[in-house]
Formats: structure tokens, C-alpha cells, sequence
């Protein structure tokens, strides 16, 4: 089971990449795959609120959702997160699990838990979204937030470079580079369909 | 705009379903027309009272589907396929508005009450 955990603040378009990613996936599973009972893709959101919204567009979209809604994933959810993966893996065993976390979490406490706990896990990867319009403002107002939620992922993505100038862009990069010098970074705008030779190599990454 | 301390301070958070009958049937254009002004006027108010918005979502459940997502600036619009040419007199709203520097009560107060004012042509409210 190869797990994707995405993370990144609220707005910065984590479900609209999701949709990508997922349908990248699925159009390279097998015949077999696509017509076996059990899915080969999962995804669980977590959302914070009485009301899923993101689960309802992927479901939307005839993906397989599981739900993980109320409080915080960070402070609260970890433990049923971990338990929720364990019966994916024991009820389905699929070949991609896709992990959408709150805006509000620090994906790499909850990767640690998932590498710690996770059974039958063949690859963790953390997939972290910046909002590049809103860089400047968020960077200022919730410092410690941002960079906690860049500091470890192995892949970033910049998303909504549309609503920038190229330079804004290369100063935004900048900033990211300095807080996580290591991981893949990819610029994008998720508002139209990305290069899926973005997602094959985070993939090929992740196996 | 001060820093916050996302560790001790969470956000507001309003997030609702509701279903809404309507008396005559609407077409999908007046239905986002309406959650686009829900979403502007939420976004507005934030800004007036140098709130900083997390995001604010709306999700349409029925024979077709609107989502509409923004962060406070511009409005993201996707739907599905037959959306444009939909009529309805019955929708199901998913809705979440999440909001930094205001209080639960306050947000869901405003929420509430301009959701009403958008939808003022013969609705409804079956919670």
C-alpha cells in the first residue's frame, strides 16, 4: 500500500490537486483493477466541521471516501486516522491510499504516527500545498503554522502561480527553499489541468 | 495584520446543511448567482473587520452539482456536466465558512442570516 498524505493550509487547493492526482492514478490501473470489487485507490479526508464538503466532490467524481470529520487532525484524529488506514489495509488492501488532512495540521506528526503504526505500508510519502497567492500574508500572520507544515514533506506544491507575476513567483520559491531545501517543488496552478508529468514523477517518487 | 498563535486561538468555524424547497422551480444559474453573493458577503464582512478567512466552501448536492470555494479573494466555480441547464425546486447546501480572529456565535449569526437574505424568493428551510 503506497500512502500519499497531502497537506497544507486551508484554501491552498488540496482537494482540487487530489482530484488530479486520483484520476492520474486510475487511468493507469489495470482493466482487472478497475473492475474488481475492491477499490485501488482510497482516499480519507479529514475534515474539520460538522459538514464534509471535500468528501462530496471526490465522491462526486465515483471515488472511494473515507470520512474522518470533526476537530483537528493534529490534536485529535491522529489515533483514528492511524486505526482507519489499518482496516483499509485489512478490508481492501489497495495499491494507493490518498491521505487529505485539515488546513490546520502538521503533516509530518502524522506521517511519524502513520510510519510508526501503519500496517502493510510500502511507501509514506508527504505532499505539502502553499498557496502561492496568499504566501506573503499567510507567511506574516501564522509563521510558525506554515513553516511546520513545509519543514519535512518530500514533495511541494506551489499552487496557484496563475494569480502571480513570474518574479513573485521566484521570490515565493525563494522563501519555501530556504524553510525545506530538500524536497521536490513543483510550481503550479491546479485551476487548470497540470502536467501529469508532475504527478508521474511524485508517483514514481513515492513507489 | 498581528500574528496569531494557531496553537491557542482556532478559528471559527461555521459548517451547515440544510436543505431548501423552493416554491416554484429555480434555475441553476439563480441558485450560484445567489451562493456566489453568500460567498462575496461573508467574504467582505471578513475583510472589513480585518478577519483572515481559512476558507469558505459551498458544495451543491442534487441531480447536478455546484462547488464554489474561496479564500476570501476570488471565487473558484466548478459543476458538474448538466449543471447549466438544471432546474430545481430542491437543493441540499453544504456549507462551511472558516474564519480567524471572529467567535462560533458571531460567524454563525452572519452566516445565517445573510444565507437567508441571498435566498429571498419563495425558500423554504427544511434543516
Amino acid at each position: 500500500m503506497n500512502v500519499l498524505l497531502f497537506g497544507g493550509f486551508l484554501g491552498s487547493g488540496k482537494t482540487s490537486i487530489i482530484l488530479q492526482v486520483a484520476r492520474y492514478l486510475v487511468k493507469g490501473f489495470s482493466k482487472q483493477q478497475l473492475e474488481s470489487d475492491k477499490p485501488s485507490l482510497v482516499i480519507i479526508e479529514n475534515e474539520v466541521g460538522e459538514t464534509g464538503i471535500d468528501d462530496k466532490i471526490l465522491k462526486a467524481e465515483g471515488l472511494n471516501v473515507r470520512e474522518l470529520i470533526a476537530g483537528c487532525i493534529c490534536c485529535t484524529l491522529n489515533a483514528e486516522l492511524t486505526v482507519c488506514l489499518n482496516e483499509i489495509q485489512e478490508e481492501l488492501s489497495p495499491q494507493w491510499v490518498i491521505i487529505e488532512t485539515t488546513g490546520m495540521a502538521f503533516p509530518h506528526t502524522i506521517a511519524e504516527t502513520i510510519a510508526k503504526y501503519g500496517k502493510g505500508i510500502d511507501s509514506l510519502k508527504t505532499i505539502v500545498v502553499a498557496d502561492a497567492e496568499r504566501w506573503d500574508e499567510l507567511s506574516t500572520i501564522m509563521p510558525d503554522l506554515i513553516e511546520e507544515q513545509i519543514v519535512k514533506a518530500n514533495i511541494i506544491l506551489l499552487n496557484k502561480i496563475d494569480c502571480l507575476e513570474p518574479e513573485q513567483v521566484c521570490g515565493v520559491k525563494e522563501s519555501i527553499r530556504r524553510i525545506n531545501p530538500s524536497a521536490l517543488f513543483y510550481a503550479i496552478s491546479a485551476h487548470d489541468e497540470v502536467n501529469p508529468q508532475i504527478w508521474r514523477t511524485a508517483v514514481t517518487y513515492c513507489e | 495584520m498581528s500574528e496569531w498563535s494557531t496553537k491557542h486561538s482556532g478559528p471559527a468555524i461555521f459548517s451547515e446543511t440544510q436543505t431548501l424547497g423552493f416554491l416554484e422551480k429555480v434555475t441553476s444559474e439563480k441558485i450560484q448567482q445567489s451562493l456566489i453573493l453568500w460567498v462575496k458577503e461573508i467574504s467582505d464582512w471578513s475583510k472589513d473587520k480585518a478577519y483572515l478567512v481559512g476558507h469558505i466552501k459551498v458544495f451543491v448536492e442534487g441531480l447536478e452539482n455546484l462547488w464554489l470555494s474561496s479564500t476570501g479573494r476570488s471565487i473558484n466555480i466548478k459543476h458538474s456536466q448538466g449543471w447549466s441547464e438544471w432546474t430545481a425546486d430542491m437543493v441540499t447546501l453544504n456549507v462551511t465558512a472558516i474564519v480567524f480572529g471572529t467567535s462560533k456565535k458571531v460567524l454563525e449569526e452572519v452566516a445565517q442570516e445573510r444565507l437567508k437574505a441571498c435566498f429571498n424568493f419563495g425558500t423554504e428551510l427544511y434543516k
